[in-house]
């Protein structure tokens, strides 16, 4: 079963692909910082927390 | 309206990518979004709930941890695919799921926010009721009668709000977490200062 695309949606799916459309995507460091923040400082905080 | 900004409306009512030129939030906008959305209601519930298993200190570590915990999950899930290509997660699960898989997704979003919103419901007709009750405006035995009626009348005041369009909620979203995070400290310090002369702390 193929539904044809609506036009807009078409040119639009194509123009995404360009590079300079996308959103800048995340780096090694953005990612470093999340795992930082949603890893190790909840780690921390549990330790911290179980301790009190 | 510019044909531009039209088709942008248009994407985004359809969860069509959009484009970088096209996204409007900054990141103030974006930092009030996301600050609104945390600042809400159901930081109550849960600290309510971890209050009867846990003391302040470690409870709201717990809270924290978990709320940071849960972020690296939603993050990881959504943000890549989403900022890339400008869909929304339910569009950003397409390509795992299919088509008719997604809508696994719109389920699971969909039982989420009614699961909370019904519950946040609940709690507004009992807070109501029992403010009442307590300062004598009606009797112990109306207080669940009323509790239903303030629940369904909040539904109603919702509905009025959000059938304005995602815009009107999108901008009133400060403005509401502005109150909250002045009623949440009003609450605060009166808990505290309760505590302080029952000798709590």
């Amino acid at each position: 079963m193929s539904e044809a695309l609506p036009r807009e949606l078409e040119a639009r799916c194509s123009e995404i692909c360009d590079a300079q459309q996308q959103g800048e995507p995340l780096i090694r460091n953005d990612y470093l910082l999340l795992a930082l923040v949603t890893i190790l400082v909840p780690a921390v905080l549990v330790v911290i927390g179980a301790a009190l | 309206m510019s044909t531009t900004s039209t088709t942008a409306a248009i994407a985004e009512e359809n969860g069509w990518p959009i484009l970088r030129t096209e996204r409007t939030f900054g990141k103030l906008a974006i930092f009030l979004a996301c600050f609104s959305a945390s600042m809400a209601t159901w930081c109550f519930a849960i600290g309510g709930f971890v209050a009867y298993y846990l003391k302040a200190a470690p409870g709201t570590f717990a809270i924290i941890a978990g709320a940071l915990i849960g972020t690296l999950m939603i993050v990881l899930a959504t943000l890549p695919m989403s900022v890339r290509y400008g869909i929304d997660a339910v569009v950003a699960s397409r390509p795992q799921l299919g088509t008719r898989g997604s809508y696994v997704s719109i389920f699971l979003i969909y039982a989420s926010a009614m699961g909370w919103s019904i519950l946040l419901f609940i709690y507004k007709g009992q807070a109501i009721a029992d403010m009442l009750v307590t300062y004598a405006h009606m009797p112990q035995k109306a207080a669940h009668p009323v509790a239903s009626i303030v629940g369904v009348l909040a539904v109603f005041l919702v509905l009025s709000l959000i059938w304005r369009g995602p815009e009107y909620v999108r901008s009133r979203g400060p403005i509401v977490a502005v109150m909250v995070a002045f009623m949440s400290l009003v609450i605060l310090i009166l808990l505290v200062v309760a505590g302080h002369d029952v000798g709590v702390g």
